[in-house]
């Protein structure tokens, strides 16, 4: 189980990265037709993971759901939050209000944060099944890759060069690694509060797929653009929804 | 909304949540078509193009989503019908007066604006009352309607409401900010408790 983790944490980071220096390299047309896209696709399995996997299978633990709410409730609030002190903020656009104040610290300092949480949901994700596991770190990749790109654009234009931008990039993100690893331990000692771990984790995707990305969603409106738009979503949540149905109940 | 919505579910969790997780989606698409959106300032780039009309039938089908909403609350128990009618009233006040101040923008008198907009709005007072005599006779369905509820509520809160909360950034604004979403979850807390007592 250790090693699905390890890789995932090194695909969620490392490999979005590189994937997101490849956008960089391709160019803004590229950009401007993948981006989108790729935010589309995470909004719908962001929503479907959190939904059909996560959530259910954190009040299946625990078998109470109003245990399990509070713990959604309250990582949504901190997630908030989180926003608020604008250590964290995926903006896709590089001259979003929020970055003119967001130098590049900030952004890396953020990043780092992000990622580690993401390296504590997919351990969580893998301790609760493989299935589980494995879409909830499909997830993360696909997210941080659009995830990493703004962030390249706002280091770029923040006056890093290219080569400083992806070392930096490559160093904050690798947070993921140790903090699974870490995780992984930890939880599988704590197996009681593994749903717990599930439930914030459905909070940080909802609040991702909700809050910061439907908005960017909603910017473009003529009617080609949305049925594209809406049919990604629902490719996402199809594919997702089959990946988590074929494990089915393994309980 | 949604822990009653899996309990009255049971079994059925798993499509409780599909239900839930389909409201979000129905929402989003509604919010695309332009039919429905909570523009809080007269002049934001969508509403630009949205006419008076779009906002008044885009209103009166909110106001009848909020009319069952608060149909399938109250049939579950007293208590919880109160906290979810007062989260609609809070929420509904925003909006109306963002609705009034596009309305009055796109050259309606004040009192066309007041009057076509209670038309519109009272469109949860006959949704309220066959919700209640559906749901009544369907009781089955109630946990599927809170679940998509419980949608529109999260939808709004998160996406039409978050990112208006994160555009002021000063310090004393943002506590002020998260002291008010305390209190009201406090509130509402605090409902959800008295049922326990009651």
């Amino acid at each position: 189980m250790l090693i699905w983790i390890i890789i995932f944490s090194i695909l969620g980071s490392a490999g979005a990265i590189c994937i997101a220096a490849i956008f960089i390299f391709l160019g803004d047309n590229i950009q401007k037709a993948l981006i989108p896209a790729l935010i589309a696709f995470a909004t719908g399995i962001l929503l479907t993971v959190a939904f059909l996997g996560l959530i259910p299978e954190s009040i299946e633990e625990v078998g109470e759901p109003h245990l399990i709410m509070p713990f959604i409730l309250g990582g949504i609030l901190f997630f908030f939050i989180m926003e608020k002190i604008v250590i964290w903020r995926n903006c896709r656009d590089k001259t979003c209000e929020v970055h003119s104040h967001a130098s590049g610290p900030i952004i890396l300092m953020g990043d780092s944060l992000h990622n580690l949480t993401d390296g504590i949901v997919i351990a969580a994700a893998f301790l609760s099944g493989l299935n589980l596991g494995i879409v909830a770190g499909l997830t993360i990749i696909i997210h941080e890759i659009s995830h990493e790109t703004a962030d390249f654009g706002i280091l770029l234009h923040s006056g890093y060069s290219k080569k400083k931008a992806f070392i930096y990039n490559m160093i904050s993100s690798s947070t993921t690694i140790p903090a699974s690893i870490l995780s992984f331990f930890i939880l599988d000692i704590l197996e009681s509060i593994v749903p717990f771990f599930l439930a914030i984790s459905a909070a940080s995707f909802i609040y991702i797929a909700l809050s910061d990305l439907t908005p960017d969603l909603h910017q473009h409106t003529d009617f080609k653009y949305i049925i594209r738009q809406l049919a990604i979503i629902f490719i996402g949540i199809l594919l997702m929804a089959l990946i988590l149905s074929i494990g089915g109940h393994n309980h | 909304m949604i822990p009653t919505a899996i309990s009255k579910a049971g079994e059925a969790m798993q499509i409780a949540m599909g239900f839930f997780l389909g409201g979000l989606i129905f929402f989003f698409i509604l919010e695309k078509l332009v039919i429905w959106r909570h523009c809080h300032d007269a002049d934001c780039a969508v509403t630009g193009e949205a006419a008076g009309p779009i906002i008044i039938i885009g209103d009166a089908f909110h106001n009848f989503v909020d009319g069952i909403v608060i149909a399938a609350a109250f049939l579950i128990n007293f208590t919880f019908g109160i906290a979810i009618s007062l989260s609609v009233i809070a929420h509904e006040i925003p909006q109306e007066i963002g609705d009034l101040a596009i309305l009055i923008d796109k050259n309606y008198s004040k009192k066309k604006a007041f009057l076509y907009n209670t038309l519109s709005g009272s469109a949860t007072i006959p949704a309220a009352i066959i919700g209640y005599f559906i749901l009544d006779y369907i009781s089955l369905a109630i946990p599927y309607v809170l679940a998509i509820s419980a949608a529109s509520f999260l939808y709004i809160a998160l996406s039409d409401l978050t990112p208006e909360l994160h555009q002021k950034l000063g310090l004393k604004h943002s506590l002020r900010q998260l002291i008010l979403i305390f209190a009201g979850i406090m509130t509402m807390i605090l409902i959800f408790m008295l049922k326990s007592i009651l």
